[in-house]
This record gives C-alpha cells, structure tokens and sequence, in this order.
C-alpha cells in the first residue's frame, strides 16, 4: 500500500490546509498591509472572502480561533511556539509559515493580539510587530491573544432562531452576513406593508396600536445598519420590538385586506349614532356598542380578531335597534302631521276663513309627510318630530294671519301713530310643574289652576302661545 | 438528476464504506467498521488481542468491552465467532449509516438544524458543528474537529422522540468509524462528495417521500443479488441465516400498498 493511502488516517485535519507558503516573509508584509494581489500560494488558504474581508471561515482562521479560544477558556496562555506545533502535528501537518501567515491576518483585522514581553502589539505597521511576525524563532516566544470582536455565538443564534419566526423560513444561514441579508428582504417587505396600512388607516381613522409604530422604528433602525455585525446585534436587541412590531403590522395589514370597508362602514355608522346619542335609552345596545367601539379605539384594538368580532356581533344588535328607534321617531312625526292635517278644516270653520284656503296652507306638510319615509340618516329622523311640529307652528301663524288680513282694521287717529303689535309668549306645562305626570283629577285640577293663572298674568302684556 | 439512482448511489456507497464488500472474485474486503474492529484487537480470523496489551482511548476501550460481550452472547447461543463479528459490523454499519441517513432527511425537511449538511458559509462545518465549534472550542480539538461530539449530542436530543433510531447508547454505535471514514459519509450525504458515476446529492434526494423506504431496499441490493447468485450457481443452496432479510426485504411502493388496502381492509370495512 502506498503512503498515500495512510495520509487520511494520519492527518485528517491536513485536507483543509494543503498550502505551502514559499516567500513567508513577503507573505506576512502583504498580509499585515492590506495588500491586494497576494501571491498564488497566499490566495490559496482562503483568508478573504470575495469582497476582500477577512473569512472568519477560512479553516487556518477558524481552527487558530478554535485553539486559541479554548486555551484562554481553560486560562493558559499561548506562545507563537504552541499555535505551530499544534498545527505542524497530526491531525493537522499544516505549513508552519501557512499558520504565520494566518496570525497575521488576525493581527490585520484586530482578532489577535501579539503579546512580546508582556506588551500588546495591536498595528499592523508597527515594525516589532511585523518582525516578530516574520522571524519564526522570535514567533515562538510571542503571546497569541484572541480579542473577539465577532457576534457571539449565542447572539448569532438566537438572531437566527428570531428570524426564522419573523420570515417563516429555515434555511437562512447562521452567519451575519446571511442574517443580514435575509433581514434586508424581510424588512423592507414589512416596511412597505407598514406604509401601506398607514396610508389607509390615517384617513379612515383606524387608531395604530403602540407595538405598530415602535415594530416600524424597529425594522427602519435595523434597516439602516449596513454593517452586517452591527445589524445583527441590534436585531438581536430590538427582538422584543420587532416580534411584537411586526406581528402587528401583519395583522392590522391583514385587518385592512379583510376588513377594510367594513370598517369605514362601522365608522360612519357609529357617526351617525353619536349625533343621536343624547336621544338613546340608558342600558341599550346601542349605547353598548358605543362603549365598545370607544374601548377599541382608545386601546388601538380594532384588528384584534376576538375584539373585531364581539364588535361586529353587538353592531347587529346596535343597528335593529336604531331602526325601531327611527320608526317610532318617524311614527311621531307622522301623529302630528296627519293630527294637525285633520284639524285644519275646523280650524279654518272656526276662525271664518274659506274652505279653499287648506289645499295651499296644507302644502308644505303634506309635502313633508310624503317624505318622511325616505329620511335615514339618524340625526335627520330623530328630528322629525320637531321639523313636523315647526310646520304646525307656521300652519298656526298662517292661519293666524289670514284672520288678521280679514279683520277690520282699526280707524287711525290723527296724529297717532299705529299701535305695535303685541309680542307672544309660549306656554307649556314645564312651565308651571316640575312633574307634568297627573295621577288623578284632583292633580289635574291643580295643574289647569297653575296653567290659568299663568296664562291670564302674560296675557295683560303678550300674547300667549300654547307649546 | 435521477433521485433514486442517486441515493441507491450514496446508500450502496455508504455500506461498502462502512461495512465492506465482496469483489469480483466473491472475496470479501473489509470495510472501515471491521478494520476499526482490528484496531481494537478484535478480528474474523484470529484469537483476540487482550486489552491490556494495546493502548485504547476510554472510547475504543468501552466499545471493545462491548464487542466482546457480543461475541460471547453470540457463542453461548451456537453461533461461531466469525458469524458473531459479521453479524456486529454488519448492524453496527447499518445503524451508523441509517441514522445519519435519517438525520439528513429530517433537516432536508426542515424538522431540525442542519448537523449533516456542510456548507462553506460555516467553514465546511454543519450549522450544529459550527455553533459547538464556536460555542465549545475545546470539543472539537480532537482529530475529529468535533464530529463524533456533535453527532451523539444530537443523537441524544433525537433519542428523546425516537429512541429505538436513535439511542446513544446501543451497542452497534460504541464501535465508532473512523474520522476519514465519517467525513467520507457525511460528504456523500452533503453533497460535497460525488458518489461514482453520479451528481452530487442534494435536498431533493432526501426529502422524497419514500425515500427512506428506497434506502432500505437499496441497502440490500448488492447483498441480495449475491445471494441469488449463489442460489443460482450452487444447485441446493438454502437461503438462510443472515441471507433472508436481503434476499426477501422488497420496498413496497405505494402503488402496492393502495391496491393491498383496497383489495383487502375496503372490503371488509364496507361489509
């Protein structure tokens, strides 16, 4: 059997390295300075990735990283001697100068630190540093310190594990850069759902809840980070903020998707209740409804199923109820239309005018009662019965007027000017008693008593009319 | 791509990897399991190496102790000692392939985090692999870089929903592969490694819904066409012992399963 066929068994570890370094010293200057155009056998351990950032992956990185971090959790320290007889040995047979090469890339981006007599060396171009880099005997002697400046573990995680949740997919690496990006996709998406939901919810006067705005903040600071570190660790601490954001922005999107006209509608409706509201009975469903479109409103809690729900179920209840509340309002206007219609005939007998008088005076009432059944908009029929006893009223005064056009007028005297006429008072029985409920004839007979005296008293001054 | 092919691929590869295989000439050639059986001191043809006289770590000492009181369970029930080591690298190559076969198929699925699945973003590492890596520097020093750790780590959590799969403790996983052999399996699972002649596999593979069930039918192809064989050519020859299972284990497609319900359960429901 050949050697070659050993090598697996012996060195398993040496697959991931399989580079010798030819000009370490000029590998390590290059390095350490940033430079662009490596020599072949440098671009071969894979430092960089392909935007030239160090590879934290790299396995020359990784494997020092993993050394180096497990001595400093077990505290011991590490001289430049240890790092290359680990990985000189089995099961690694890496190249000594390879591993230089990748301290040096350490150094370069701030994860090691050289320790040479117990001062730490941290810039690339300090000459020590460079020298005891490049003279393999002075190497040894130095201390490798690790400096993490990654995101933990831990974070990575659980950033990884929040993501997951927030985008219903699992395959997103766990690796800043790919959190990064799946954030960048996701976020953007819930940004633009989020203004759209504002768009509408303004107008429509749909309340955002608190968790809404603080998500949007969340995802537009997440979103402005570029560095994939940084937005890593400030997803991993605006988590709260951007589970309970987002899940909001998706459910009062959805609410909009779903509910969206609906909603206008209650609002209107509950519009026209308001202008009603003073004329509601105590205790209704209607008044139950109010409360409860009032509670969701102050808690921003329209898009909440179970709320949406019970306000839909007690709107139902709200509506039945207006409309016996319109019919009875209509009803009343309608008693003192056709009331006022049946008297009108007597009312002209009795005052002598012409029968052919009613047909104009009616008019307007009549034309009044053939609309009243197209009134529906509760503010206007709740004040049916008003608008119908004003058009009595002007019925009266036109009668009124009538009777005065026919009286005789009075001869003028010379010299003296006409006498104004007499301004009218009205009259109605909260005028003269608190309770205006009469039980019995003895009560009845107070009231009348009470109602004379006071109509005789304003008749010395005013004309007197009963409301 | 040929997703059977594939796999039957991968899953032929994987036994000759770790159990072994008959050649042209019918001679059997050991596979990576019984050359670490060797390594332990115990071999097919020849009296055990006592403990004390190789230098063991405390796990290949453990499963040595193990394959002892196997083969010793095995003789005082009739069966010879060559038999009795057979028969152990045979289930100990099964168990070791069916569970990583299971475990791929359940993250290519997406039921859990990636721990065969290599990829270059975790430095060739699986995302389990990676996070003991970053979490637990000093388990993955060894010359296995962690992954005999993270496989029985997740073993355990596994054992807890499926514990006859997945129990760390059988006896067919004490004796462990060895580390080239392992990555070896767990590159052609990955796709990171080609199996001959074919592309390399990917999600699509394992996520089939009889996939599984191909596997096992797969896993006995070479074993059952040897067998036959010898029917064939040795006039008189029984199929027994350890022959019946490859020679009668068919994978019932479901095409098969559907006509056997419908011809046999419908019936008697309806009646």
């Amino acid at each position: 059997m050949e050697l070659s066929t050993f090598w697996p068994t012996l060195y398993p570890k040496f697959e991931k390295v399989p580079v010798r370094i030819a000009q370490e010293q000029k590998a390590i200057i290059d390095v350490l300075g940033g430079e662009k155009n490596l020599a072949p056998d440098v671009n071969a351990l894979q430092l960089f990735d392909k935007s030239g950032a160090l590879d934290p992956h790299s396995p020359l990185l990784d494997g020092t990283r993993i050394f180096l971090a497990s001595r400093q959790s077990r505290k011991e320290r590490t001289l430049g001697k240890d790092l290359l007889d680990e990985f000189g040995a089995p099961p690694y047979g890496w190249d000594r100068n390879a591993v230089r090469v990748g301290v040096a890339a350490c150094v370069r981006v701030g994860t090691i630190k050289i320790l040479i007599g117990k001062m730490p060396h941290t810039n690339p171009a300090d000459q020590t540093l460079q020298k005891a880099l490049r003279d393999s005997r002075e190497f040894e002697k130095v201390e490798l310190m690790l400096e993490d400046s990654e995101v933990g573990a831990d974070l990575l995680e659980e950033t990884r594990a929040l993501l997951m949740k927030l985008t219903g997919k699992r395959k997103i690496d766990e690796t800043p850069a790919a959190l990064h990006e799946a954030m960048e996709t996701f976020g953007q998406d819930k940004l633009a759902r989020a203004e759209k939901v504002i768009d509408w919810a303004e107008p429509a006067g749909l309340p955002r809840p608190k968790a809404f705005d603080e998500g949007k903040e969340a995802l537009e600071g997440v979103l402005a980070l570029t560095n994939p570190l940084q937005r890593v660790k400030e997803i991993h601490a605006r988590a709260g903020d951007l589970r309970s954001g987002v899940e909001s922005i998706d459910q009062i999107a959805t609410f909009r998707e779903k509910w969206g006209p609906a909603f206008t509608e209650l609002k209107s409706f509950v519009t026209q209740l308001r202008g009603v509201k003073h004329l509601l009975p105590p205790g209704g469903t209607i008044q139950e409804f109010l409360g409860e479109y009032e509670a969701a409103q102050a808690g921003a809690r329209f898009a909440e199923q179970d709320i949406w729900k019970g306000i839909q179920a007690v709107k139902a209840g709200a509506a039945l109820e207006i409309q016996t509340l319109l019919a009875s309002w209509r009803d009343e206007a309608r008693v003192i239309v056709e009331d006022a219609l049946g008297r009108l005939p007597g009312d002209l007998e009795q005052r002598q005018l012409e029968e052919g008088l009613a047909k104009d005076m009616a008019a307007p009432i009549v034309a009044f009662g053939a609309v009243l059944d197209t009134e529906t908009e509760p503010v206007r029929v709740a004040a049916l019965p008003s608008r119908a006893q004003r058009l009595v009223d002007e019925l009266a005064a036109t009668l009124h007027k009538e009777v005065e056009k026919r009286a005789p007028k009075p001869p003028e005297e010379a010299g003296e000017p006409p006498k104004p006429a007499r301004e009218t008072r009205r009259v109605r029985f909260s005028d003269v008693a608190t309770v205006r409920r009469v039980c019995n004839e003895a009560e009845w007979e107070e009231l009348q008593k009470k109602l004379d005296q006071r109509v005789r008293t304003l008749l010395r001054e005013f004309e007197v009319e009963l409301a | 791509m040929d997703l059977k092919r594939t796999l039957r691929a991968i899953t032929l590869e994987l036994r000759r990897e770790l159990e072994g295989k008959h050649d042209a000439q019918n001679n059997w050639q050991p596979g990576d399991l019984e050359r670490r059986l060797a390594a332990v001191g115990v071999r097919r043809d020849r009296s055990p190496v006592p403990v004390n006289e190789l230098s063991l770590s405390a796990d290949d000492r453990e499963a040595r102790r193990v394959v002892d009181a196997f083969i010793q369970s095995r003789a005082e029930a009739g069966q010879d000692r060559e038999a009795a080591i057979a028969d152990f690298v045979r289930a100990a190559a099964y168990s070791w392939a069916n569970r990583l076969l299971a475990l791929r198929c359940m993250e290519a699925r997406n039921l859990i985090d990636e721990v065969i699945l290599q990829k270059n973003a975790y430095g060739g590492r699986s995302l389990q692999h990676q996070r003991l890596a970053r979490k637990k520097p000093e388990r993955c020093l060894g010359e296995d870089d962690g992954l005999f750790a993270v496989l029985l780590d997740e073993f355990g959590v596994r054992a807890k929903e499926l514990p006859l799969l997945f129990d760390p403790k059988a006896v067919e996983v004490t004796l462990r592969p060895s580390v080239a052999a392992l990555k070896r399996s767990i590159a052609l699972l990955s796709g990171t490694l080609a199996a001959k002649g074919q592309e390399v596999a990917t999600d699509e593979v394992f996520t089939a819904p009889d996939a599984l069930g191909w596997t096992y039918q797969y896993w006995n192809t070479e074993e059952k066409d040897r067998v036959f064989q010898k029917v064939r050519t040795n006039k008189g020859t029984k199929i027994e012992g350890a022959e019946i299972v490859p020679a009668t284990c068919i994978y019932t497609e479901p095409y098969m399963v559907k006509f056997l319900v419908q011809n046999s359960l419908v019936p008697r429901c309806i009646n």
